[in-house]
């Protein structure tokens, strides 16, 4: 029996330790996607200097000199750590930018993607979930199953050309790619979240418009998590309604929507919340490519633009960043599941 | 006698796929205010059945018939809003296994004020410490810092104590028990049998207590009912079923109840298997595995009728003699 006391106590001790041991990870990480990119055969020369002057050695040296790329590989790493260490990612070769800057630009609109493509996929999935397992082997739960077989089986890419397709190009019900209407100037840049910024410099007009916009990319995004979702939450739901507990809220004279959403549900949420860690992976991923076909101007078109033009620091400064989230999400994760598991005690 | 509850001529089945399983194979039973019924028999008997189609809590595959009275209404034909205001508000069920019985996601302070708000619509507060209150009458230490454990933080005695208290939270007057100590070893079963004892005398309330496990019976019951393969074959009150038994298989359940106190008495289980509850046979249900068989038990199914010799209720068509030997012990 563990006193209430010591539980923020040991909840804050988890959180301490996998903070310090996060540096190590992104460390590795670091590590990792430095050789690898490095390891590409190819030469990013090409966008720095342009094709023409390829055959200028003059130009060549002058600018291998400029991006320290005449430096040994090892050398490169050790300048690219020690810079590292100091919060600074190195100059993107493409934008001749910081990357730091250039990724805190548009971590926004990634993040407005994914977390709405999150919200999408998790409350869509439990909704579908529970329907599905109160109507079980009935019509509802057939097309719940199909529905999410489509979006986990199917390619974010595939689905998002073929909504774009379907609902903008075809019947024109929704707008097409982009975060804002075509010649609309941005709201005015507070958090970066164009939604909140509208709101917040009392841009009414831009709200719906942006929320339009951001519909059908995330719900391409979300589709799949939402299909994920949804069976679990049948199978743990199915799995919770046999359990003794639930006959004996029965027994308490509880209705039956009380047993099924207070006291099946809960229990039956807690796989939900593991998955939705790991999700976020999967839809860091996913938000690479339904950005470039949205025209998303986020994290995920940059990581797309800086691998295709051999942009060493920007590729790097992606990976670190994906490194951060997936390893804070999964803390999150960790720590809601302590938290809505009374059994689990952190130690 | 006012009868609180009065089942008649019960049926219980499960469609199985193909096959169906008659559990519960008219029944009657008859629970006055006040009074601790035993129902006794082995794993399959459908002891549980019987009472959980009281409270409607059977399963969707199974289907009832026979007509249930409680407190002058029928159970069978309420509606569903109806049945949830009986169930724990006037009929409380405690269950076999407290380890799984209490979900473990919510405290069981507020899973216990759960069950008074639903019918007596008070306020939280007053719920909780209503709830206390409960949790002082079955006798938990230090009731409103236990209010706030979780299940996996109590032993199984306390949650069957905290079973208990959630099921009489509504003051109902009667109190299904299934299997209410199987699960708890024998000093907790004793203890929990004196809670549900000591809610009797203070609150006149009913229990069905529903058990295999004959000294739980002797200790608590005023009435037996023995059942085996869905029927009731021997009842009557707790004395006379253990003194005067004389239907062979209630014999055989007290023979096999081992005793301290006769040197090298050997415990005589009861040969062969149940019954396949998917088969009619059109004799007795015990007949296969009965040693006091006659050629009339092949062909013919006894009925339950008072014995002039015992004044039980027996279902026999060659009951054993009352032994003298049984009289002197348990």
């Amino acid at each position: 029996m563990s006193a209430p006391t010591s539980y923020w106590g040991s909840m804050f001790r988890f959180i301490a330790r996998r903070l310090i041991i996060m540096p190590f990870l992104l460390f590795g990480i670091v590590t990792i996607s430095f050789v690898i990119s490095r390891f590409i055969p190819s030469d990013p020369l090409i966008s720095i200097v342009g094709e023409r002057q390829l055959n200028n050695p003059v130009v060549v040296l002058a600018a291998k000199q400029r991006w320290g790329l005449d430096k040994s590989m090892f050398g490169q790493y050790t300048s690219y750590m020690s810079n590292l260490a100091k919060g600074d990612l190195g100059i993107s070769f493409r934008t001749k930018t910081p990357v730091v800057g250039d990724l805190i630009d548009r971590l926004p609109a990634t993040f407005e993607l994914a977390f709405t493509a999150m919200f999408f996929g998790t409350v869509g999935g439990v909704l579908l979930g529970v329907l599905a397992a109160s109507r079980r082997n009935k019509i509802a739960d057939h097309v719940s199953r199909l529905f999410a077989l489509v979006g986990s089986s199917l390619p974010v890419f595939w689905l998002g050309l073929v909504l774009l397709y379907i609902f903008y190009a075809r019947f024109g019900l929704m707008p097409g790619p982009g975060r804002l209407p075509p010649r609309v100037d941005a709201p005015n840049d507070i958090t970066g979240f164009y939604l909140f910024d509208a709101i917040l410099s009392g841009d009414f007009g831009l709200v719906w418009p942006i929320i339009q916009r951001l519909l059908l990319p995330a719900f391409a995004l979300g589709w799949g998590l939402m299909g994920i979702i949804s069976r679990l939450v049948r199978s743990s739901m199915l799995d919770e309604l046999q359990a003794d507990y639930v006959r004996t809220a029965r027994a308490k004279g509880l209705t039956e929507r009380v047993v099924f959403c207070k006291h099946a549900l809960r229990n039956a949420l807690l796989p939900v919340l593991t998955v939705l860690g790991f999700s976020i992976a999967s839809l860091l991923t996913g938000a690479v490519l339904t950005e470039t076909i949205f025209s998303w101007n986020g994290v995920g078109s940059y990581a797309v633009s800086a691998t295709r033009s051999l942009d060493y620091p920007a590729i790097n400064g992606v990976c670190i960043l994906g490194g951060i989230v997936f390893l804070i999400s999964n803390l999150i994760t960790d720590v809601l599941y302590a938290y809505a598991d009374p059994k689990i005690r952190l130690a | 006698m006012n009868s609180l509850l009065s089942i008649k001529d019960l049926h219980v089945s499960f469609g199985l796929g193909l096959e169906t399983v008659d559990a519960v194979r008219g029944i009657n039973l008859e629970i006055a205010r006040g009074e601790i019924v035993g129902i006794v028999g082995e794993s399959g008997s459908g002891k549980s059945a019987s009472m959980l189609s009281v409270m409607r809590l059977l399963a969707t595959t199974a289907t009832t018939r026979g007509t249930v009275h409680f407190a002058g209404k029928e159970l069978f034909s309420a509606s569903s809003k109806e049945m949830r205001g009986i169930r724990g508000g006037k009929i409380g069920m405690i269950f076999q296994d407290p380890m799984t019985s209490l979900n473990p996601s919510f405290r069981i302070g507020s899973q216990i004020a759960e069950a008074i708000i639903r019918h007596q619509h008070v306020s939280t507060k007053i719920a909780v410490s209503k709830a206390t209150d409960l949790l002082e009458v079955v006798s938990i230490p230090r009731p409103s810092e236990s209010m706030s454990l979780f299940p996996h933080e109590m032993s199984g005695g306390m949650k069957q104590r905290v079973m208990i208290a959630m099921a009489i939270a509504n003051d109902p007057e009667l109190l299904i028990a299934d299997e209410p100590t199987t699960a708890l070893d024998v000093t907790i079963q004793a203890q929990i049998l004196e809670v549900l004892k000591g809610l009797r005398e203070t609150r006149n309330l009913s229990i069905v207590i529903i058990t295999h496990d004959l000294g739980v019976v002797a200790g608590l019951a005023d009435s037996v009912n023995v059942m085996y393969a869905g029927e009731i074959v021997e009842s009557g009150d707790v004395e006379g079923v253990f003194y005067k038994a004389t239907h062979p298989y209630s014999r055989g359940l007290l023979s096999c109840v081992p005793r301290l106190d006769i040197r090298e008495s050997a415990l005589h289980p009861i040969g062969g298997d149940p019954p396949k509850l998917s088969e009619k046979t059109p004799g007795c249900s015990f007949q296969p595995r009965c040693k006091n068989a006659i050629d009339l038990c092949e062909t013919t199914s006894p009925t339950l009728r008072s014995s002039t010799v015992t004044g039980l209720k027996v279902s026999c068509h060659n009951p054993m003699e009352p032994s003298p030997q049984m009289s002197e012990s348990i």
